[in-house]
């Protein structure tokens, strides 16, 4: 399977999924004009990727701003990954935030309110 | 104007504006300007929260007037660009994000509902809108999410408000200002 990189701009984030090492990250500020075609790449990418693999897949979000547009796509993605996990795929979601970054912070807290999927809220220094 | 220039900065610093535009607003500019406010705001601030939350309540805005104001021109390329109006300063120790834009007549019912509606509301009763319209379809009428009135609402603890003053049979000048 074919890695997905997408340079970062202004607006989206670095799509950085490995599929050889398994490291999926997404890191950056996220509030373009139309969030939904920007994720729809990726959307695609980590459906494959769960389909053809049965081991451990922790993926890291690292989103500093997110516009509704953005949170609403998010938490559709996080809504697919918690499906998968409740059929038996081993998924652990990572969520980062700056120790600064209030509005980063909360959204992980929001996010994890309605997901059973492991969803580990990490402060970075 | 060049005489009355000093006059004009004096006018500016005085009502605490520190940022103006009139015009097209495509994402590159809303971008440049977020980009901007933000950096003047951590000059102003100890804690970058205050400039995050102005930048992404300034971003929910300004892409409200990208996807709804009535008053278009192309640019080079031959795309759309809406219309409309940003400006962001400080008075009274919270800065104000104010935007402005023509709508059409039909447009005006709908947000008015939409904005009454979370007039009033808690910050409980914000989440819980805002969890509930985040998990359904957005209305037709929406081009986004539907999430930015109550967004904002949520981030300036209820302290939105706005204005709609009727230009003609076709448009309105619809006005909204966000305290944070």
């Amino acid at each position: 399977m074919d890695n997905l990189f997408i340079e970062k701009t202004k607006s989206t984030p670095t799509v950085d999924f490995n599929a050889e090492t398994g490291k999926l990250k997404i890191e950056g500020k996220s509030y373009p004009e139309n969030a939904p075609s920007f994720y729809k790449p990726v959307i695609d990418w980590l459906e494959n990727y769960i389909k053809e693999n049965d081991g451990k897949i922790e993926i890291d979000f690292d989103i500093i701003y997110l516009n509704t547009s953005t949170t609403k796509i998010i938490m559709s993605i996080f809504n697919n990954l918690n499906e998968h996990f409740n059929n038996g795929k081993n998924i652990i979601i990572n969520w980062l935030y700056d120790s600064e970054n209030e509005m980063a912070q909360e959204s992980g807290e929001e996010f994890a309110e309605d997901l059973t999927v492991p969803f580990n809220l990490i402060e970075k220094d | 104007m060049l005489k009355d220039l000093y006059s004009f900065k004096k006018k500016i610093e005085d009502s605490g504006i520190i940022f103006c535009y009139s015009g097209p607003v495509s994402q590159s500019v809303a971008e440049e300007i977020a980009n901007a406010v933000k950096e003047r705001i951590d000059m102003m601030e100890e804690s970058q929260n205050l400039g995050d939350k102005v930048f992404t309540t300034f971003v929910e805005q300004v892409q409200n007037i990208m996807r709804y104001s009535a008053e278009k021109q192309l640019d080079i390329d031959n795309r759309e660009v809406k219309i409309g109006l940003t400006l962001i300063g400080k008075e009274d120790n919270k800065f104000f994000s104010i935007t402005g834009n023509l709508i059409t007549n039909d447009q005006v019912e709908g947000i008015v509902s939409k904005l009454e509606k979370i007039k009033g509301m808690d910050k409980d009763q914000l989440k819980a809108y805002f969890k509930q319209k985040m998990k359904e379809e957005p209305d037709p009428s929406s081009k986004g999410a539907g999430l930015g009135f109550i967004d904002m609402a949520r981030k300036s603890n209820g302290l939105i408000d706005y204005n709609i003053e009727r230009i003609d049979d076709q448009t309105s000048f619809f006005s909204m200002q966000v305290k944070i």
